[in-house]
């Protein structure tokens, strides 16, 4: 009965750790702790959720990133199309500065939060993504293996990395 | 009466210097309040366009990198004092909350196109490329807009952050000016040196064009006092006679500044640059004065005739119809007066020296012929391809560095160096808004960019088409979209009821930008005027019509403005005296504008306004020469010098509107004294 009540203690305590989310741990800049890198080139699968759509959008392809070029998303199936960003624009401002570990061009537009592998940008009120960006969280460990995009519409995209 | 004469110019001295320093005017900054006549300004589209860029400063940044390029901007942008300046804050959620109440409303024009074909494939394959594009993003509800529509309507007016010309990256910015403050430029200007950081816009401009005026105040003041310390030491061999010519330009300069300020709202710098060449007019009077043997009735009668002849002649700068010209003209005539007052009452309290020296110019017989007819052959050969320019570049030209700059903005921004303006008149805004959209229409079958408030908010007319256009795009092809839509969401897509949204135009004041006056909006086109077929404002066109039918009624009154000159030496000398003095100016002002075509110097309709003034001045050498003595031609040969060499250090400063009118003067001052001189019939060797 002992161990039976301190195996549920366990449990409501990983349970309580599960539950947490990483907006609960907002952190300071130089405490940001993501994966850095140079160039990559990997595998990608994209989940986009529409809200009010039948089921969600898969798609996938090669990744690459090169600091000078910027980020290069090839999409291999179900169509072929090959986008490449090297503007301010949104994902490659983000993975730029993450792979330069230059936090401090996105603290103007971005609150940081932390938790485990997980970090999460939500855009300030100031930022023009405000209202429409709800939250961007970056997982990884070495390299990014992750990225979660929420928008305020409801509509959410994961983008998953693999190595080749 | 000694006492009293001091004590009277000591008061009104220090009035003058008083009202010098506190009667405080705004000082005129933007360069075309100062050179853009009234009948122009008035014309609320050009007076309404100036004062919409007057304040704007335009920023272009420079990196090897599109990264490098954003970095510096972002730098600048944290260095910038945000109490001086703001920047446009162009926030789309305000706009992106009313389009999300009807998304099919909005269409790029490219899909417009598509579905006015009911070319429904090709829509669908784009809206496919949307969905799976890693990168893309849907704006609104999917079921409320499946084909992407809003994005793609968001995307056709989203400009890159950076655009690559040659090996280099450029982004750019633009900030406001809240307040006309001088430092405030001055700092920013400083905040970018050594910096791959372009700035321009008329703030700029203004600052460049009054630093060079201050630097060519200084050097032609500097200069001519330098002159006239050469010329007092040479002809009188002490610097006795220096002081009462200071103080004579100082009471002169005071005059006129004082005069200025209380007849004119606002006080133009650049007056202050010509207004130095009453520098050379009260060294004409003083050295008449020392050089006149006797101080009797008719030396100040010929003092007060030149004197009166010459401010009748600045008068005529009235009828230019400009700002500058007319404060000019204020200025020289109150400063005139000033010194051929203080020279009257004041030089014989003075204790003077006499001349010691004498310099004898003349030219021999063979020589004045060959001269004559040089200066006619040039003249004549300077009239065959005379013309007057008329282009806004004859009055102002930017330095290269400033020039390089708003080209560089221009491609940075619009990707085109020309932008074109369309004005459209309307009385209400959707009005405004068809209107708009029947003028741009032509643009886009054209392929021609252009920006205006109808590319960000569609009149309700163009959404009704929109919603026509996208409800059988629904009926025909929506089907196709089963794969992530439902047969109910699909049969709602179906049968939806649309109808326009409402833009209340107050919530979104960087497109305010876009409205010159309740009643006009403008449209930026991103090309040549010539390459537009819509009736474009051409600025430099309205100009050149005005310039041409201001020069014709300045030709047309010429003649008798030339006559009416003539009336105070007619008063004073009697018809045949007058006729006579008065041939070599004539000839100077008939010959002047052949030289200076000759020589390919730009002509511009003011340079007719300088012919009154070359007679003015002129005469004034025919009046002093005529009494044949010695010492009077001496003192005119110094007055030629000390009047001439102003306008000659003038005609190189940077700003063409001042050096053009300047090299007309200096040349016709020069053609009349040589005349003058060829004229006089005499003939002596250098002594």
């Amino acid at each position: 009965m002992k161990y039976l009540l301190t195996l549920c203690f366990l449990f409501f305590i990983c349970l309580n750790a599960f539950g947490e989310s990483v907006f609960e741990h907002p952190v300071k800049l130089n405490a940001v702790k993501l994966p850095t890198f140079e160039k990559v080139d990997l595998k990608f699968e994209r989940e986009m959720i529409l809200k009010n759509a039948k089921k969600p959008v898969l798609s996938g392809g090669n990744f690459t990133f090169d600091p000078k070029e910027g980020v290069c998303f090839e999409t291999t199936y179900p169509v072929k199309s090959k986008v490449v960003y090297s503007d301010k624009h949104g994902i490659n401002e983000i993975i730029s500065a993450l792979a330069k570990k230059q936090y401090h061009k996105l603290e103007k537009e971005f609150y940081f939060y932390h938790l485990n592998f997980d970090t999460a940008l939500r855009p300030k009120k100031n930022s023009n993504a405000y209202g429409i960006l709800s939250y961007i969280i970056v997982t990884g460990k070495e390299r990014p293996e992750k990225i979660t995009v929420e928008m305020t519409n409801g509509n959410k995209t994961i983008i998953r990395f693999f190595d080749k | 009466m000694k006492n009293i004469k001091i004590i009277f110019f000591s008061i009104v001295f220090i009035l003058l210097l008083l009202c010098s320093i506190f009667l405080k005017k705004p000082v005129v900054t933007d360069l075309a309040e100062i050179i853009l006549p009234e009948e122009i300004t008035e014309k609320s589209v050009i007076k309404d366009l100036s004062v919409k860029s007057g304040n704007i400063i335009k920023v272009v940044f420079e990196g090897n990198s599109s990264e490098e390029s954003l970095d510096l901007k972002s730098e600048f942008l944290n260095g910038v004092d945000k109490t001086d300046f703001e920047t446009d804050n162009i926030n789309p959620r305000e706009l992106l909350n009313v389009y999300n109440i009807s998304p099919s409303n909005f269409l790029s024009e490219k899909t417009r196109l598509l579905l006015k074909d009911k070319n429904y494939e090709a829509v669908r394959q784009r809206a496919f490329e949307e969905l799976y594009n890693p990168g893309g993003f849907q704006i609104t509800e999917f079921d409320k807009d499946p084909y992407f529509l809003l994005t793609d309507f968001l995307k056709q007016n989203m400009r890159p952050d950076t655009k690559k010309i040659g090996n280099n990256y450029y982004s750019f910015v633009t900030l406001r000016l809240k307040n006309p403050d001088e430092n405030a430029i001055e700092k920013l200007i400083k905040s970018v040196e050594g910096k791959k950081i372009y700035l321009a816009g008329n703030p700029v401009h203004t600052y460049y064009t009054k630093q060079n005026t201050t630097v060519a105040i200084n050097v032609i003041c500097t200069l001519s006092i330098l002159l006239f310390l050469f010329l007092v030491g040479y002809f009188f061999k002490s610097l006795k006679n220096f002081l009462p010519v200071v103080l004579s330009i100082i009471f002169g300069f005071l005059s006129g500044f004082v005069a200025v300020k209380l007849l004119f709202p606002k006080f133009i710098v650049l007056t202050a640059v010509f207004a130095s060449v009453l520098i050379g007019s009260g060294i004409d009077y003083s050295f008449h004065y020392f050089f006149a043997e006797k101080h009797d009735a008719e030396f100040f009668k010929k003092l007060t005739v030149s004197m009166l002849t010459t401010v009748f002649a600045f008068s005529f700068l009235f009828l230019s119809q400009t700002d500058i010209l007319k404060q000019i003209s204020v200025f020289i005539i109150f400063g005139l007066i000033g010194i051929y007052l203080f020279v009257v009452f004041m030089y014989p309290l003075f204790s003077i020296d006499k001349p010691v020296r004498t310099v004898n110019l003349k030219v021999k017989k063979r020589y004045r012929a060959v001269f004559s007819v040089m200066l006619v052959i040039i003249a004549l050969i300077g009239y065959s391809h005379f013309e007057i320019d008329n282009n806004l570049t004859a009055f102002y030209t930017p330095s290269e560095k400033l020039k390089h700059a708003e080209t560089l903005f221009n491609e940075v921004s619009q990707g085109s160096p020309y932008t074109s303006i369309i004005t459209v008149n309307f009385s209400n805004f959707e009005n405004m808004l068809e209107k708009e959209e029947s003028v741009t229409n032509n643009l886009i079958d054209n392929n021609i960019d252009y920006m205006c408030i109808s590319k960000i908010i569609p009149s309700k007319k163009k959404q009704l088409e929109n919603i026509k256009l996208v409800s059988n795009l629904y009926k025909n092809d929506a089907d196709n979209s089963g794969e992530f839509l439902t047969l109910e969401q699909i049969k709602k897509l179906k049968t939806a009821k649309r109808f326009p949204v409402e833009f209340d135009i107050q919530k979104y004041p960087y497109l305010q930008n876009m409205i010159l006056n309740p009643n006009t909006s403008i449209i930026f086109v991103f090309a040549k005027a010539s390459e537009i077929n819509e009736e474009v404002t051409d600025i430099n066109e309205e100009f050149a019509v005005f310039f041409t039918k201001y020069a014709k009624k300045l030709l047309i009154f010429f003649p008798a403005a030339l006559l009416a000159l003539f009336v105070f030496p007619i008063l004073a000398y009697g018809r045949k005296k007058s006729v006579m003095s008065a041939a070599p100016p004539i000839l100077a002002c008939l010959l002047t504008l052949g030289v200076l075509s000759f020589f390919n110097q730009s002509i511009t309709v003011f340079s007719i306004t300088a012919l009154f003034l070359i007679m003015g001045f002129t005469i004034d050498y025919s009046i002093f020469s005529s009494d044949g003595k010695q010492k009077s031609k001496e003192a005119v040969f110094i007055s030629v010098i000390t009047t001439a060499f102003p306008f000659l250090a003038l005609s190189f400063t940077s700003f063409k509107f001042v050096s053009s009118f300047s090299s007309v003067l200096f040349t016709g001052i020069i053609i009349s004294y040589i005349l003058g001189i060829i004229f006089s019939g005499e003939e002596t060797e250098q002594k």
